[in-house]
């Protein structure tokens, strides 16, 4: 029997017919590339060029501020044209770097230079993944090299890849496994020996059987790397319902999968590792899935970071007919009004709907659906109603920020209440609220 | 010998109920007889005494009690909370107006920290206290926005709140600076003084009491506290650059200094594409209304001329 997460899901129309036979293509860099310095949870890079730079690919534009942080490299050869402060669009204020490519491909010294992969230790993968600017691809962007590095005290025994892709629409991490399934298992080994782990576990959704056979032909002569096929369930992507589904091991709320000795990276991590460490290229492009029924030619792309969304849209075909734009999936994407923005790290997709809900949320009626299949046993029926009615030193007790926003409860709700919208609001009201008692507890 | 009760009463026919009335007032009899023949103080002095003696002990239990626990209360705190409101706003930033009169008598608080109550409150307090009340300017809530007319850039379907409308890239309207409209500010006014009027935040300065909740709920900043003879104000705040904030709102500030330029006051500076004033230095004298291109720069004179909230009467006649 395969394998599966234990606690609620729900099982979205998946929709990934209309990409998934689309093989990756790299898309030409476009003429501007626009570079937040924050494009990673943690603190924002600093900016290291001036307008008027000339700066080479792979040239650290903006440098790590932290260890919670990571570099941002220039994704094209070219002159910065200028700095500008922006609104990103998970509404944070940073520097936005804009470069003005010289079309010469001109690569920055060390760049792109061979590194023979089973010659380096775990401190050298360690400092090349920081100094790349990796982060999680799956779509948190959480730096890796943090996750690479975990406490002491805290033995890691199981290393998890992430392959089940399991929003909707997204089909980019199924082509990089079929496509590069070498590659992808190199850069899971690189993991490995990081950490010092023996054991990894591969998870991939049993809709992607092609992707499961191309890693089990990769992996064959690996013993201490295994490939799961799993039952498709949303979000078994999830880090912790991975973890349930693949190691029977539960993450407690308010601690790390490290807790429990398990650390999960995504796919195109562990491929971005790779190149990293194989070829010294930066994280300076990943794949991105443009799709859904406004795009006339639905595909798997390699973009430049920096590159627009608009240039995607406008090279894969757009319908007058879209009504929305989203970059991520379509459970926990998030919806953008302007499609000039730039791709940035924790892109995976672009999706053009046609057709979108129209939410008239109504009152809760009761029906306990949002409990049924809240992934993390959450009680949301009771969080909305304490977030309806204000009540903000509830919201810690009722685990509102245990709620990783996977909008299982949203999609299931009878009511059609927006019930993550909720708890976002709900996360920002309790940090404001927190930020106030600490100050009143001063004076 | 009493026959039992329950056996001759119930389930017998009428003749031999009649007899069982019978012999039962033969058995009342025989009862008064014997109650005659009992005295009194046969059988109550034990309750006496052990009720006595146990209403003695509690009561010597509740004054030990009350002399031991004893709070002191103040008398002025409850005088002080007949003064105040009572509307329990938290506009002192304590949890109600009981909370401010401990506060008041205990010195943390001043006599004049009632915003709402305005300088009859403080005087009342101050005479409590057997202090005089500094005078405090009458205070209203300002709205720094007018863009009433200001147009969506995507459709909106979430939590209809101003504060989670503005987690989404800075809400639904065109301008992200101005107002969106939700009306957080109404939903906490406790005074009845903000309402919305075809989905844009008005302020009734007649009730108004700043009590500072608008201040707080608003997730954009539009609202200031600003002292009642203060009638000039920039009704604008976008840091946007003059074009971007004429195409998104009619009435946005678009930074062309000429308001800087005519202020005889030196109190009008344009910092960052919007006009801010420096109430300290501002006369009031609106030629800075006059001059503004886009309507932005608006007198409050009339309206509150007309709303008979100023000139503000004092009890010496003086402003």
């Amino acid at each position: 029997m395969m394998k599966t997460f234990r606690t609620g899901g729900v099982h979205p129309p998946e929709m990934k017919q209309l990409s998934e036979k689309m093989a990756l293509e790299r898309v030409e860099a476009p003429e501007l590339v626009v570079l937040p310095v924050s494009q990673h949870i943690g603190a924002p890079a600093k900016t290291i060029v001036a307008v008027g730079d000339v700066v080479a690919k792979g040239q650290v534009i903006a440098e790590a501020n932290g260890f919670v942080s990571v570099p941002v490299h220039a994704s094209v050869s070219g002159k910065v044209k200028a700095i500008e402060q922006r609104t990103t669009p998970l509404g944070k204020v940073c520097d936005h770097i804009i470069i003005e490519n010289d079309g010469e491909d001109r690569l920055a010294e060390g760049v792109g230079e061979a590194r023979d992969v089973t010659n380096v230790s775990p401190k050298q993968i360690k400092a090349i993944v920081r100094d790349a600017g990796i982060v999680g691809m799956g779509g948190a962007a959480f730096p890796t090299h943090v996750k690479l590095s975990p406490p002491d005290d805290r033995p890691i025994d199981l290393v998890l890849l992430n392959g089940v892709e399991c929003e909707p629409y997204l089909t980019c991490d199924h082509r990089l496994m079929l496509e590069r399934a070498g590659d992808v298992v190199a850069g899971l080994r690189l993991i490995m020996k990081a950490l010092g782990v023996e054991r990894a576990i591969i998870g991939i959704e049993a809709n992607k059987p092609d992707a499961y056979e191309a890693m089990v032909a990769a992996t064959k002569d690996d013993a201490g790397i295994s490939v799961s096929l799993l039952t498709v369930k949303y979000p078994q992507g999830a880090e912790k319902q991975l973890i349930d589904a693949l190691a029977g091991r539960e993450v407690p709320p308010g601690r790390l999968p490290l807790d429990v000795g398990v650390v999960v990276h995504n796919v195109a991590t562990a491929h971005a590792i790779f190149e990293a460490v194989s070829k010294s290229m930066p994280l300076i492009a990943r794949p991105v899935t443009v799709t859904g029924e406004g795009i006339e030619r639905p595909a798997n792309l390699i973009v430049p970071l920096g590159t627009s969304i608009r240039d995607l849209l406008v090279r894969q075909g757009v319908s007058p007919k879209t009504k929305k734009l989203i970059l991520g999936g379509p459970m926990m994407g998030i919806a953008v009004p302007d499609p000039d923005i730039p791709v940035v790290k924790g892109t995976s997709g672009v999706l053009a709907l046609t057709k979108i809900p129209r939410y008239l949320p109504g009152p809760c009626l009761r029906c306990g659906k949002c409990i049924e299949v809240c992934p993390l046993r959450g009680m949301a029926a009771e969080m909305v109603a304490a977030i309806e009615a204000g009540e903000v030193e509830k919201y810690e007790h009722l685990h509102v920020l245990d709620c990783m926003e996977c909008g299982t409860c949203t999609f299931a709700c009878p009511s059609q209440r927006p019930i993550v919208h909720y708890v976002k609001r709900a996360k920002a009201e309790l940090a404001a609220w927190k930020a106030e008692q600490k100050h009143k507890e001063k004076t | 010998m009493i026959p039992p009760r329950g056996d001759t009463i119930f389930g017998f026919t009428s003749y031999e109920s009649r007899v069982t009335s019978h012999e039962l007032r033969v058995t009342s009899y025989e009862l008064r007889v014997t109650s005659h023949e009992l005295r009194v103080t046969d059988f109550m002095f034990p309750p006496l005494l052990i009720l006595g003696f146990l209403g003695l002990l509690f009561g010597l239990g509740l004054y030990v009690a009350s002399r031991v626990f004893r709070v002191h209360i103040d008398a002025r705190i409850s005088r002080i909370e007949h003064a105040l409101p009572g509307s329990n706003c938290g506009a002192c930033g304590l949890g109600g107006c009981g909370a401010l009169a401990k506060a008041i008598v205990h010195g943390s608080a001043e006599v004049t920290a009632c915003i709402p109550g305005g300088q009859s409150v403080a005087d009342l307090i101050a005479d409590v206290m057997g202090v005089e009340a500094a005078q405090t300017d009458k205070e209203v809530a300002v709205l720094h926005c007018n863009g009433r007319d200001v147009e969506d850039r995507y459709i909106y379907e979430g939590v209809r709140t101003c504060f989670a409308a503005n987690l989404l890239q800075g809400g639904p309207k065109l301008c992200t600076y101005g107002c969106i409209g939700f009306g957080d500010c109404a939903d906490v006014c406790p005074f009845d003084a903000l309402h919305m009027v075809d989905g844009f935040p008005v302020v009734d300065e007649a009730k108004c009491t700043a009590c500072g909740k608008c201040v707080k709920a608003c997730p954009k900043g539009l609202f200031d506290l600003i002292p009642l003879g203060k009638l000039v104000h920039v009704r604008c705040v976008s840091r946007d650059k003059g074009a971007v904030t004429r195409k998104a709102c009619a009435v946005g500030c678009i930074g062309c200094k000429k308001c800087e330029k005519v202020c005889p006051f030196d109190a009008v500076r344009i910092e960052n594409n919007i006009a801010i004033f420096d109430y300290e230095k501002c006369t009031s004298c609106g030629k800075c209304v006059k001059e503004c291109p886009t309507g932005t720069i608006i007198n409050y004179r009339p309206m509150r001329k007309k709303l008979g909230i100023w000139p503000v009467k004092t009890v010496n006649g003086e402003r």
